[in-house]
């Protein structure tokens, strides 16, 4: 993976299998774009319930404000959505992949990565202790891919950020 | 302005301003009588108040350094500041990270939630 900053954005080059893995985890979250909000509040739900702080007050107030919150996010997902869609043309499967991005959309690179550990952790309701956990130990093989899908995925987030940070010092 | 138990007030559409309504009271709106359930002048009182304050509360997904980056974006605090909010939700479960009027806590919230944080906000009481 080589992150570079150019005099017009930034260049992001993944080796065939981090592009591979990388292009799944957003072509996957292409999908989870198009959830409705009533299937998100559903998903919320349970999660809030069992995950956030393990808080009841936290899930109550999470609730309180999911309805107000949709039509924004409704919003910033259909953007998001159109973002990803013009990044993924620029993948060919089996290939390694060299992402141009402008300035403004290295954040959105971050967003989406985040967007796709927080849907996924939301749709396995993982726990902390969970998340803690190798994924190896997971007995559920999907359970075990998303788990794994959530730790690479915060590696490039890592990474990201790193970046970003070093490019504000200079 | 408030207005005194019993009296009513007529909209005939011009210029009226809204402020003469109270809680509980009977409003005549084209035609049909309607009782504001709220009071006009507490929700403006309710809105200007700076006593709001913008909540984020743990999870166990979002990496700190994220976390840190985003109260940077977002509400503007430096390193140090940044860092020691994620610390508090980390390690308490949760961090008031703002603290204005209704309108911009509302703000910051929708802000905080585009960027995945959960985020709620509470009129101190």
């Amino acid at each position: 993976m080589i992150f570079e900053k150019t005099d017009s954005g930034w260049t992001l080059e993944f080796e065939k299998m981090e592009a591979f893995l990388l292009a799944s985890a957003l072509n996957q979250l292409l999908e989870d774009y198009r959830l409705s909000p009533e299937e998100l509040r559903k998903m919320r739900r349970g999660s809030y319930k069992r995950v956030v702080s393990s808080s009841k007050e936290a899930a109550r107030h999470l609730e309180e404000e999911q309805e107000l919150l949709e039509d924004a996010e409704t919003m910033w997902r259909a953007e998001r959505e159109g973002i990803l869609k013009g990044w993924m043309q620029s993948y060919e499967p089996g290939d390694a992949w060299k992402l141009e991005l402008p300035d403004e959309e290295l954040e959105a690179f971050l967003n989406v990565l985040n967007d796709r550990r927080l849907y996924l952790a939301t749709k396995h309701q993982f726990t902390v202790e969970e998340l803690d956990s190798p994924p190896e130990e997971m007995a559920d093989e999907n359970v075990r891919a998303a788990l794994w899908e959530i730790h690479y995925l915060a590696m490039f987030q890592e990474t990201c950020l790193r970046l970003m940070e070093e490019n504000d010092d200079e | 302005m408030r207005m005194h138990g019993g009296e009513r007030c007529w909209h005939d559409g011009n210029g009226f301003d809204g402020s003469d309504i109270s809680a509980g009271h009977e409003v005549i709106v084209g035609g049909a009588t309607v009782t504001p359930e709220v009071d006009v002048e507490e929700k403006v009182e309710e809105a200007f108040d700076k006593g709001w304050s913008v909540i984020v509360w743990d999870d166990p997904v979002n990496l700190m350094s994220y976390v840190v980056f985003v109260f940077k974006k977002v509400l503007g605090m430096n390193e140090s500041e940044a860092t020691k909010h994620m610390l508090e939700v980390h390690e308490k479960g949760k961090s008031a990270v703002a603290k204005d009027n209704k309108e911009k806590a509302e703000f910051l919230v929708h802000r905080l939630h585009g960027f995945g944080l959960h985020a709620t906000m509470e009129q101190a009481k």
